[in-house]
């Protein structure tokens, strides 16, 4: 008989002419047919049954791997029967199909027998069994064949050990406590028993969920299927009505049992804090918001005892409307400072490159100088660095303009305006976003004429539409919750017409460099808000969106510019006025920190704060971004479990997240770090149009698609750069992170990762080739960090098995095994789908 | 009673278990597919069609690509565009079949070459119309239902991805196609349709998206086997790894869809790859520009069809920068010469395949620019001219009506009712009906045209036996 039947029902010892269960089919049958030889029920047997009247259905009981074949006769005394019908099933379960009733006789048979698919003596219904792979002689590209791993493992005795996996819970965070019953050895199912204990209470203070089940009541024992390695358990937190509670311990141990030994480790201790509707928030739940408000967690200090990030340890103390109102008094952490460093100094060192991301980079990493010669430091701040880069985004600029490519001084000049006013009023944004030389450049109207109508020359009409398109309003009208007005015939209501871009166009008419004393294109500084030229501008009255009328100017004496300036600033408040631009406004920021489908409830409570902070002033920025990031959707754990919530992560956000989770530097101090676009086609002020990297409606094809849904940055995230990405993470993590290579040891950017290879090896012989293990290697704990700190503790347990085997795969006796492991985990983790969608 | 148990009646009642919990919201258009597809017969061994997109995104100022030499309307051409207007010096005359003189922008001779030697032909003054529009009048007075957004780039350049200008949407008709056509290639693995620039509407259909490739070729996961190589430990456990985690499903849809992209990535990797490894045949050379490289992958690509199974391919090229609001026509000099030199190389490719008269090159832009001049440059404007190529084109025409170029005065009597201002042109052939002509030479049925390009009705008769523009032989 089958020997892996045997182990999978037990059945070792059975006489193959006997019928154990006595169910008409004999052992040596209900081997062949993979049935069961303990259960009456089970057996070979093509079943027939009427289900009407008209019609009869014929049917038997798959086993997955097992090849079925229906032959038909007309006369069952005859020798030649017709095959009607063969399949090799391809998972369990009973199978039937209809024929008609009526007619002449008619008498079918059932054979079962074996396939092996990938000819490695194992039948596909042994390696299905054993959770095998059928195309693949070595499942797993395992060094082992499947053959030879039966073989090894079959019968072999199984030692039991228990991991931890996520050893915090709180009361009021939804991501269980997860322990682990692992075995080594042995394929066969094994039955473990086990204790709960700890000072918590199961049913009031946690529940347990193993194997998709959930109950309320401690288990006695884990089943460890045929084939399988581990079996998580979910450890689920009870919110009681007892804020007084100390916080509690749940310990699972192994107890020893039959067909297993138990081996060094047997129990696990997971904490559950006790947590009420005003707790701080748990590690995970700041790790998460850094994610989401700023640039996620650090790196934890190697200084204290626990493996909790010290910003995400600073936002639990303080929570996070206290956290956010702290980021609002912090100083601007202008990028322009390092460029004007740079554009006199950099040339010297030989550092070349694209300073002004240079110098993004160095704000978003915290750096304590603005500039490298600055006296004193500054403070971090993480907040402003995101919303201006979320700014950055919706105002768009981009550096791929030959003109703008070599302005870095007015691009970083023009980047600060997100900077200085990211905590300001959207209004005074707008304004200065207007009139800055290299928006004038980007979107044309800086030089812009009045009209010629006798030479057919028109006002340029760029600036004027996108103004209004991406800046502002956007092309429908808005309800106050973001979602579209219709008509009377169910049509969207278009924000402007035609007529109204070319009115407004010639607003924008008569601006020019600042610095400059004519309209003349040169001398140019990009630093000089533009100014105007009355000369040049059309001084008509205009009609703008709205019907609002501006009267004809007279041009200022004396070149001041009054008139233009009073004819932009006129457009500048009509545009900020109109119902459009807080819902519009805080669409675009909701998806650029929390959520790509938000509802139109939380747009409507963010488009609120927009239009009144509640003192009165519209387009207050503080009152926007705390809307945002405090809503109760944004905050809500239990919006992490719905299907269409959260967002994919912008890709090269992932690429900050991943240098900031392990303190990345460089000798100099320097981040010399650009061309992020090739792998991830996403670099800071590179857009390929003023459409930004991805549009606000990308809808990838596919269920996302199919519900109505929107998901935008996926539209960077293509066969192409699902790969380039993935590679980028593969080729850098032990290395520098500059694409290219650092070109000099001295500005070479690299992660640290000496305390995490710490959990692998002794800390003397981090720098050893092939140093040995260290005796309290701990694996799980190394994860448990690296979940925390990559994922904010959303690493499922299956993922954490696939990484975990996967490192020790990896021999200690092969070269730079611990780097090896390290780097398999690393990017194992910020390749995966827990880490690249936000939940 | 004495029926063999068909395959398919078995695994229909077999598959009820396997609903899915997404809700389709198109059942009605998967049921016409479903049977549509299976209508479509496998087409003859060796047979192959291949459609190549190449996108001018930002709105290329095509008056000066296509410009009238006939004596009177090049006066007409000159007073409209001021400063703007190219001299006769800067531009390559043409001699269209049946019409008077042309000439192409002056950086444009292998175009003029192709054009006379009977491989390319121009269509005039096209652009999105949800119906026919016949002049200005019934603009302005909202007679007419318009496209949405008229004028904008993001709208514009999605509708002519969609051919759906009364609405917004994602799936473009492109995908459209390739949901009714894809089962005609033998191997699914590598997508009907490849893209060498990215995510993009035209390619996205119901069921289908594109394959993004780079003009180097498709991408492979640093790392990773295929399968099982000895003393590779660091490797198999890798490669092992990623494809344990891509097996995992998630409720999340975004997290699936991450999934799925990136499995469906690596399986189309190892195909394409060895497929396309062979270079192109020798003396074939192409410039090493923007277009050029990627027309050059589209080669190679091509010349691997039959290795990839495919017998239809779509491709999809993308250059931006054509928003030329300020100095226009030194940025034309520069761009148009670079799209000129690939298209020819491209040309020379496809006849050293042979494959000259299989594959169907088509240009595309978001719109039209003003006739007038901005002083610098031009703004966004409607009809545009597009450029077909290929062996199968009735080449050296110019299909379509190439308006009269005289522009509305501000104030004053009508001179031109196409005109709704500043040299704006109502298109005077709709994108439908451009697309159609290119559908029904892929293998779109024209019954099947309305499921492809919904508006068709509405400028061509699919029952009739004229074809929709006439530009394909």
């Amino acid at each position: 008989m089958d020997d892996v039947w045997q182990v999978i029902f037990g059945a070792n010892g059975l006489v193959a002419a006997s019928d154990t269960d006595g169910d008409g089919a004999s052992n040596a049958r209900e081997s062949a047919a993979g049935t069961n030889p303990f259960d009456p029920l089970s057996r070979p047997e093509l079943r027939i049954a009427p289900v009407s009247s008209a019609q009869l259905q014929l049917g038997y009981t798959r086993v997955a791997g097992k090849r079925y074949r229906i032959d038909a006769n007309t006369d069952r005394t005859l020798a030649t029967w017709t095959p009607e019908f063969t399949e090799v099933a391809a998972q369990l379960g009973a199978v039937g199909f209809l024929f008609d009733a009526a007619g002449s006789s008619k008498f079918w048979r059932l054979s079962v027998d074996d396939v092996d698919t990938d000819g490695d003596g194992l039948t596909d219904a042994d390696e299905r069994w054993l959770g095998f792979d059928v195309t693949t002689n070595r499942t797993g590209r395992n060094d082992l064949t499947d053959f030879q791993r039966v073989t090894a493992g079959l019968n072999a005795a199984n030692v039991v050990t228990v991991g931890l996996l996520n050893g915090r819970m709180s009361e009021r965070w939804p991501s269980p406590g997860v322990v682990v019953v692992r075995r080594s050895g042995g394929l066969g199912p094994v039955m473990v028993n086990v204790v709960f204990g700890g000072s918590a209470t199961i049913g009031a203070d946690y529940t347990i969920t193993i194997g998709g089940n959930t109950q309320s009541v401690a288990a006695s024992n884990v089943v460890i299927p045929a084939g399988v390695r581990e079996v998580p358990i979910r450890l689920n937190p009870v919110i009681d009505s007892n804020d007084v509670e100390p916080s509690e311990t749940i310990t699972l141990t192994a107890q020893p049992g039959a067909g297993y030994a138990l081996g060094s480790t047997t129990s696990a201790t997971v904490d559950l804090a006790n947590e009420t509707a005003s707790s701080p928030p748990s590690a995970q739940a700041a790790a998460r918001f850094l994610i989401q408000a700023a640039f996620g967690p650090d790196q934890d200090s190697v200084t204290d005892t626990d493996d909790i990030p010290e910003n995400v340890q600073a936002l639990m103390a303080t929570g996070f409307a206290a956290w956010i109102d702290d980021q609002f008094t912090r100083p601007v952490g202008l990028i322009q400072p390092w460029v004007d460093w740079a554009a006199v100094n950099a040339q010297g060192l030989a550092l070349y490159g694209n300073w002004k991301e240079f110098s993004w980079w160095s704000r978003a990493m915290g750096a304590p100088k603005l500039r490298p010669d600055d006296t004193g430091t500054v403070v971090p701040d993480p907040l402003r660095q995101r919303v201006a880069f979320a700014l950055s985004e919706i105002l768009v600029v981009s550096d791929r303009p030959e003109t703008l490519a070599v302005e870095q001084r007015g691009m970083a000049n023009f980047y600060d305006l997100f900077e200085q006013h990211a905590f300001g009023n959207y209004r005074d944004l707008l304004q200065a976003v207007a009139r800055h030389p290299v928006m004038g450049i980007y979107l044309s109207h800086l030089g812009n004429q009045k009209p010629n109508p006798a030479a057919n020359v028109f006002p340029d009409e760029n600036f004027a539409r996108e103004v209004m398109q991406l800046f502002s309003i956007g092309l429908w009208q808005l309800n106050p919750d973001g979602t579209r007005q219709l008509d009377g015939q169910g049509n969207p209501i278009p924000t402007y017409t035609n007529a109204d871009i070319t009115e407004l166009a010639r607003v924008f008419t008569g601006l020019s460099f600042g610095n400059n004393t004519n309209f003349a294109l040169y001398p140019r500084d990009f630093t000089v808000p533009m100014k105007g030229w009355d000369d040049y501008h059309d001084c008509n009255a205009k009609t703008l969106l709205g019907g609002l009328q501006l009267p004809a100017r007279t041009p200022s004496a004396g070149n001041t510019g009054t008139a233009t300036m009073a004819d932009v600033t006129a457009a500048v408040d009509n545009l900020f006025n109109h119902q459009n631009v807080g819902p519009f406004v805080a669409l675009r920021l909701i998806q650029r920190f929390i959520t790509s489908n938000p509802s139109p409830a939380y747009v409507g409570r963010v488009a609120a704060e927009f239009a009144d902070n509640g003192a009165g002033v519209r387009g207050d920025m503080k009152a926007v971004i705390k809307a945002v990031l405090l809503d109760s959707e944004a905050r809500d754990p239990a919006m992490m479990s719905q299907p269409t919530w959260g967002k994919l992560r912008e890709p090269f956000l992932r690429c900050v997240n991943f240098a900031r989770a392990f303190n990345a530097s460089s000798p100099s101090g320097y981040y010399s770090l650009d061309q992020f676009a090739i792998a991830h086609l996403q670099d800071p002020m590179n857009s390929p149009s003023v459409f930004n990297f991805f549009l606000p409606t990308h809808s990838p094809a596919g269920p996302v698609t199919q519900l109505g849904l929107v998901a935008p940055e996926f539209q960077i995230v293509n066969a192409s750069t699902m790969v380039s990405g993935a590679n980028y993470f593969w080729n850098h993590i032990l290395g520098d992170l500059q694409y290219w290579g650092a070109g000099n040891s001295n500005y070479a950017v690299k992660l640290d990762l000496n305390q995490e290879l710490a959990f692998l090896v002794p800390l003397a012989n981090i720098n050893d080739n092939t140093p040995p293990p260290s005796p309290t290697m701990d694996i799980d704990a190394l994860l448990r960090r690296l979940d925390l700190a990559l994922t904010g503790g959303t690493l499922t347990p299956e993922n954490y098995q696939i990484i975990r085997e996967a490192m020790l795969r990896v021999p200690t006796s092969s070269w730079q095994w611990h780097r090896a492991r390290l780097r398999l985990a690393i990017y194992l983790i910020t390749t995966s789908a827990d880490f690249n969608v936000l939940r | 009673m004495t029926t063999p148990i068909s395959r398919r009646r078995f695994l229909g009642q077999a598959s009820c278990a396997a609903v899915s919990s997404i809700p389709i919201v198109s059942t009605l258009l998967s049921l016409r597919l479903a049977q549509d597809v299976a209508a479509v017969t496998a087409p003859p061994l060796g047979e192959y069609r291949a459609l190549v997109c190449l996108f001018l995104s930002g709105g290329n100022d095509s008056f000066n690509m296509l410009v009238p030499r006939d004596p009177a309307a090049y006066a007409t051409y000159q007073a409209s565009r001021s400063n703007l207007a190219l001299t006769p010096a800067q531009l390559i005359d043409i001699h269209p079949i049946g019409l008077p003189n042309f000439a192409v922008h002056g950086g444009m001779p292998e175009v003029a070459n192709l054009f006379e030697n009977g491989q390319a032909a121009f269509v005039a003054n096209v652009g999105t119309l949800i119906e026919p529009v016949q002049n200005r009048q019934q603009v302005v007075q909202n007679l007419k239902r318009l496209p949405l957004g008229l004028y904008s780039h993001s709208d514009q350049i999605e509708q002519w991805q969609t051919s759906v200008p009364h609405a917004r949407s994602g799936i473009g008709w492109g995908g459209r196609m390739v949901d009714l056509l894809k089962d005609l290639n033998s191997n699914q693995t590598v997508p009907m349709q490849i893209s060498l620039d990215g995510s993009n509407v035209w390619q996205a259909g119901n069921t289908v998206s594109e394959y993004a490739i780079t003009p180097s070729g498709a991408t492979g996961l640093a790392g990773y086997n295929g399968g099982w190589v000895q003393y590779q430990d660091l490797a198999n456990a890798m490669s092992s790894a990623v494809d344990s985690q891509l097996a995992q499903n998630y409720s999340n849809v975004l997290a699936q869809t991450f999934n799925t992209k990136k499995r469906q990535a690596l399986d189309a990797y190892q195909t394409f790859a060895a497929a396309t490894a062979p270079p192109l045949p020798a003396g074939i050379t192409f410039p090493n520009t923007y277009v050029g490289s990627r027309l050059a992958m589209v080669a190679r690509t091509i010349q691997a069809r039959i290795a990839l199974g495919a017998t239809r391919q779509t491709f999809f090229v993308q250059w931006g920068g054509w928003d030329h609001h300020d100095d226009v026509l030194n940025n034309q000099a520069t761009m148009l010469p670079q799209i000129s030199a690939a298209l020819g190389a491209f040309q020379n490719a496809l006849a050293a395949l042979g494959v000259a008269d299989k594959v169907t090159l088509f240009t595309a832009s978001d719109f039209g620019r003003t006739l007038t001049s901005n002083s610098r440059g031009s703004d966004h404007a409607w009809g545009s001219n597009q450029l077909v190529m290929g062996g199968a084109v009735n080449g050296r025409r110019i299909f379509g009506q190439y308006p009269s170029l005289a522009v509305n005065p501000d104030v004053g009597a009508e001179v031109n009712p196409l005109d709704t201002g500043r040299g704006r042109f109502i298109p005077t052939t709709s994108c439908d009906s451009f697309f159609a002509e290119l559908a029904l030479w892929l293998g779109v049925s024209p019954s099947n045209l309305p499921l492809v390009l919904p508006n068709i009705g509405n400028f061509y008769s699919t029952s009739g036996s004229a074809p929709p523009v006439g530009f394909m032989a």
